[in-house]
């Protein structure tokens, strides 16, 4: 038996080509799935019946002579804060464990359904999405395939693993600071943090609603896309939600940088950066033609600003939680979101002001700018348990300062894509944000698309005896 | 309303009820402070008048006690005797008593030069035994009855210091002894009103004992010679008197003052006894 | 100036021989405090630390060997506490002792007890006036007046102690020492003999200086509470205060000894023979060895007691500063949260990190027509 395809985009192609049976995909990416999660503990729950159930659907359907739809007998994971029918909604908390299982998929997994993924599990994560390593106490710290002794990153942990393993083409994530864009740059992925409003986020497990987006992680720029467009669409049951029309990217990827200015952001990009991620970043701006270096004004702050938003937030939405069931929170970030509860109103007032003023001056950039580049993570993936790193000399706390580089431009809600490098060949990846203005995801996706052209941005083949099949 | 006599008194017909030996102390007590009170009104003759009978007679009806070498009744001489001698143990107790009280309260109290000169002395004095100290005593200042007094008096110093200086020692600490300096009581003022009312009852279990003693040692030195002389009647001189007789068979000379002075002795050590009850249980709880 | 007693380097040193060697007893080492007009304050500590030499220093029955204490102002340090019975001040300081039957004269009546210290203390004459002073003392603490010829071996511990109260107000004194004045007592008559004292509080412009090892008794009756070492004041803070959120470790391992279950049992004290009060190391925190949160810093620098916020002060190096902790008191109040000390300790290292991230975010001067977007639309 030759192998069989592995990227989404060749899934759907040899489906709709009737080469394999979606049943076959289905099962194939189960066996992977059964091998190698043990040892990643990327999935917290694995949906076989329900994977092979929708391939048998669609195989029936292509007998009927339907026609394949776009992600045709592709399987995926989603972080298990998505909603699926059937399943309770853990969102990486022992806390919600009790609860009763979701009556409905999240909007954005019936989208993928409608688009004949086959939904293979639930992936593990963070605890309610606060973190940048997923190290779960309640479900287990989950892996990086490239290291064992390493974190996937987080809080979208699960999802980078799956990908990276090459358990399945495409993961769905959240990124609230970070979430999708620093397990994407641990785990050597493409990520997509979409336009803030852009994808739905109805049927998904809150963070900070001001800063939540949902997105998805894939093993090379094209399936990125090709999910990405499948998500599409506006969404009325989520508030954020803007009213924009689908504005499919697969088509314009081979566009490249096709007329894109590009800029390199310096400044606080560098300074918290340590050498192997400013390295990538110099690397993606020279393979992309950088016009040169820019400075954003006050990033620093507007760090510290999603900081206390998030705290804020966080913390409001848990803190009946906090109070009647503290034991059920993890020890490290139970009290920084009950400190995000108590702080002075005004703190939260403050930062918004910022917020509006930041993203003033950033949107100003890119009146001269189509894209900017900046690396993802400040350094590559930390061992786990590891409590401090060393940056530029200065000592840091591992787990919130992975996401020192994220968090500013979520923050004001650009969409941006990750592109994994792996610097003087080294053994572990990182990745470069790809950062457009508002609604300009598919110049973030040119740019990830022309970096794996170029050969700059890659995701190797998983380890032979994850394919074996 | 109750009043210490009250309470005394109620509680002495306790004790004296509890044991009869205590009611016999009492009684005889009573007997002998009567006597010394009354005696001379009561005495059949005259105690220094000799030959109210004949010389060396037996007792008999008309001398219950017989006559002595001069013919003097001897059972006058003895009612009267218990005046001189009551009189002397009296004198030098309360003198013992008082000087060594205050001089051990002192001492106990103040501690540092004064107890330990106090104690200097205390020790001196116990050095001498009472013969050696009375004979010093009446060979410096003449033999005379004073000086007898004098003398027991010194000789009973160290154990009223003694008591007097332990039991203030531990009043000194007392609670109630700080309670009355913050009441405004200075020093002096605390040993007076305070020390030394509740240093009273152990010393007074102490006169009573001593008493018995005292008059012993009256006796004593007058039967050799110091102190009291002939022609006064007083027990101790009466037993010396007869004591040359009894080998000739007279007796009576001797027996009689010898058996009462015994008497008296032990009167007043039971009676110490009894007080010590009275004065033990309720004062050292 | 309301300060009614004060004291400053306070110190008693007894001289003691170990071993053939003269040493020092440090009872009280370096005491700094002050009583207020009216107010009660508690001393806490356990037996040992020197609390009843702090009382008889105050009450001018022993020296102290340095240091001064001012009463209203005047110094009574240098009065001879032998000489200070006939002192005017006398009366102004007054005491009620710990045992009733052993601070009463067993051969005075009751009567004769309260008399004295008025016939010494103040200017009344005559039988009439001073009985009749008597009696007002009495009724104030609510002993019968029949028993007032009574002698104490007549009277139940419950009279006993007020006779000793009855004594110590009678003169009017403005401050009133009381070393433990229930220990001795029946627990039953405690709460009684506790109820008078409170009733008395309020009643008359007295201080109070209320000592005892008993925390629950202080943080009924006292404003203020100081809590005592081995002769040195660890912390003080009003009462309420104080025992809701204790600073000092030796303060919080007292209460989380209560029965009631109010604190901690990791805030008791570990294991270990406290240190010696004779000679002790001056460069050491008294407490360490004992202390659960002992560093290396407790052993090189003995920790000094420094005001923490108004009015509360802690010798301790780990005491955070007050205005945050007492903003997340608050806030943990008005959400209605209770955390053990370990938790709550992780709450202030996470609340100071977003304090910090708070302060990066106001330093940033922005124009001033900036308003927050309500919903935010990027």
């Amino acid at each position: 038996m030759s192998s069989l395809p592995t990227t989404a985009t060749a899934i759907a192609a040899a489906f709709a080509g009737g080469e394999v049976s979606a049943r076959e995909i289905a099962a194939a990416a189960l066996e992977r799935i059964a091998a190698h999660n043990p040892a990643l503990n990327a999935y917290t729950e694995v949906t076989a019946e329900r994977a092979l159930a929708e391939a048998d659907a669609l195989d029936a359907a292509r007998r009927r002579g339907e026609a394949a739809p776009a992600l045709a007998a592709v399987p995926y994971g989603v972080k298990n804060l998505f909603d699926v029918a059937g399943m309770t909604t853990l969102a990486g908390a022992r806390l919600l464990a009790g609860n009763p299982p979701a009556a409905a998929d999240a909007t954005l997994i019936q989208r993928m359904h409608s688009a004949g993924g086959l939904l293979t599990g639930a992936l593990n994560m963070d605890a309610l999405a606060y973190g940048f390593t997923t190290e779960n106490t309640h479900y287990g710290a989950t892996r990086n395939p490239h290291d064992p002794t390493r974190t996937a990153g987080g809080s979208s942990g699960g999802s980078g693993a799956a990908v990276a393993a090459g358990l399945v083409p495409i993961a769905l994530g959240s990124d609230t600071n970070g979430s999708i864009r620093v397990p994407a740059s641990l785990c050597g992925v493409f990520g997509l943090k979409p336009t803030y409003g852009r994808l739905p986020r109805s049927g998904s497990f809150p963070f900070v609603h001001g800063l939540d987006h949902l997105g998805p992680l894939a093993a090379s720029a094209a399936d990125l896309a090709l999910a990405y467009d499948a998500l599409q669409g506006p969404d009325g049951r989520d508030p954020a939600c803007a009213q924009r029309v689908i504005e499919p990217t697969t088509d314009v990827l081979t566009r490249g940088l096709d007329g894109l200015r590009v800029a390199r952001l310096a400044g606080y990009f560098d300074d918290q950066a340590g050498a192997a991620a400013r390295a990538a970043s110099e690397r993606a701006a020279r393979a992309l033609g950088s016009l040169g270096d820019i400075v954003l004004p006050e990033v620093a702050a507007a760090r510290a600003a999603a900081f206390v938003i998030t705290a804020a937030e966080g913390g409001a939405l848990h803190l009946q939680a906090l109070r009647d069931r503290p034991d059920d929170f993890e020890p490290l970030s139970r009290e920084r979101l009950l400190a995000g509860a108590l702080m002075p109103a005004l703190w939260v007032e403050q930062a918004q002001k910022l917020r509006a003023w930041f993203r003033r001056r950033t949107l100003e950039v890119f009146r001269d700018v189509d894209l900017l580049i900046a690396p993802a993570t400040p350094v590559t993936a930390t061992l786990l348990g590891q409590e401090t790193m060393v940056i530029n000399g200065r000592a840091l706390p591992t787990r919130p300062s992975m996401g020192l580089l994220t968090q500013p431009i979520s923050f004001i809600g650009l969409p941006v894509a990750v592109a994994p490098l792996w610097p003087g060949g080294a053994a572990l990846p990182i990745g470069v944000q790809l950062i457009a203005a508002p609604w300009r995801e598919d110049v973030c996706l040119r740019a990830a698309w022309a970096l794996q052209s170029a050969g700059v941005a890659a995701v190797p083949p998983a380890p032979t005896s994850i394919n074996a099949r | 309303m109750h009043s210490v006599w009250q309470k005394r008194l109620q509680t002495l017909r306790y004790v004296v009820g509890e044991n009869p030996l205590s009611l016999a102390a009492f009684l005889l007590f009573a007997a002998f402070v009567l006597l010394a009170l009354v005696g001379p009104a009561i005495a059949p003759f005259d105690a220094l008048a000799s030959n109210v009978g004949a010389p060396l007679s037996p007792p008999s009806l008309a001398h219950w006690f017989g006559t002595d070498s001069l013919g003097r009744d001897i059972l006058s001489r003895v009612i009267i005797a218990t005046r001189l001698d009551l009189g002397i143990a009296v004198a030098a107790v309360g003198i013992s008593c008082i000087l060594g009280g205050l001089a051990g309260a002192f001492a106990g109290y103040f501690g540092g030069w004064t107890d330990r000169i106090v104690g200097r002395l205390s020790d001196t004095i116990m050095a001498f035994p009472l013969f050696v100290l009375a004979m010093g005593i009446v060979a410096a200042l003449g033999n005379t009855v004073a000086n007898i007094v004098i003398a027991t008096a010194i000789i009973n110093l160290p154990f009223y210091i003694r008591v007097a200086r332990a039991e203030s020692g531990v009043l000194r600490n007392a609670g109630f002894v700080e309670a009355a300096r913050l009441a405004g009581n200075g020093e002096v003022r605390l040993l007076f009103h305070h020390i030394i009312p509740n240093i009273l009852p152990p010393m007074t279990v102490q006169i009573s004992l001593n008493m018995g003693w005292a008059i012993l040692n009256a006796a004593g030195l007058s039967f050799i010679g110091l102190g009291v002389r002939p022609p006064d009647a007083e027990w101790g001189i009466m037993v010396a008197e007869g004591a040359q007789y009894i080998v000739s068979g007279e007796w009576w000379i001797a027996l009689f003052p010898g058996a009462v002075l015994m008497l008296a002795v032990f009167c007043f050590n039971l009676l110490g006894d009894s007080l010590r009850d009275l004065v033990d249980p309720r004062r050292r709880t | 100036m309301s300060q009614l007693l004060e004291a400053i380097d306070l110190v008693k040193r007894f001289p003691v021989r170990s071993k053939g060697r003269k040493k020092l007893l440090h009872a009280v080492d370096g005491l700094n405090f002050h009583i207020d007009a009216g107010e009660t304050v508690g001393l806490v500590g356990e037996s040992g630390c020197g609390k009843s030499t702090l009382v008889r220093l105050l009450t001018r029955t022993l020296d102290s060997t340095s240091g001064h204490v001012r009463f209203r102002g005047q110094g009574i340090g240098l009065i001879a506490a032998r000489a200070m019975a006939d002192h005017p001040l006398r009366r102004e300081i007054q005491m009620v002792f710990q045992d009733p039957t052993d601070s009463l004269n067993p051969r005075y009546t009751a009567r004769q007890t309260i008399a004295e210290a008025v016939h010494l203390l103040t200017d009344t004459r005559g039988w009439a006036a001073i009985d009749s002073a008597v009696e007002v003392a009495a009724a104030q603490v609510g002993l019968p007046p029949e028993l007032l010829d009574r002698y104490p071996h007549q009277l139940s511990g419950g009279q006993k102690a007020r006779v000793g109260i009855a004594r110590a107000i009678v003169v009017k004194p403005r401050l009133l020492v009381l070393d433990e004045p229930t220990a001795a007592l029946d627990v039953s008559v405690q709460a009684v003999i506790l109820q008078l004292l409170d009733r008395l509080k309020r009643e008359m412009a007295m201080s109070f200086l209320f000592v005892s090892h008993d925390l629950n008794v202080v943080r009924l009756l006292c404003d203020r509470v100081m809590v005592m070492y081995l002769g040195q004041i660890v912390e003080s803070g009003p009462a309420r205060e104080v025992f809701a959120r204790p600073l000092h470790p030796y303060t919080r391992a007292l209460i989380a000894s209560l029965p009631g279950g109010h604190g901690n049992d990791a805030d008791l004290l570990v294991g270990g023979d406290p240190q010696s009060p004779i000679d002790p190391d001056a460069h050491r925190c008294r407490l360490f060895g004992r202390c659960p949160r002992g560093a290396e810093r407790c052993q090189t620098q003995a920790p000094p007691l420094r005001e923490i916020s108004r009015g509360r002060s802690a010798a301790c190096h780990f005491v955070a500063p007050t205005e945050r902790e007492v903003f997340i008191d608050a806030a943990l109040t008005v959400h209605k949260l209770h955390l053990p000390p370990a938790r709550r300790a992780a709450l202030t290292t996470e609340f100071d990190r977003v304090a910090d991230m708070a302060r990066q975010v106001q330093s940033v001067r922005l124009p001033d027509d900036t308003a927050p977007a309500p919903q935010f639309r990027p």
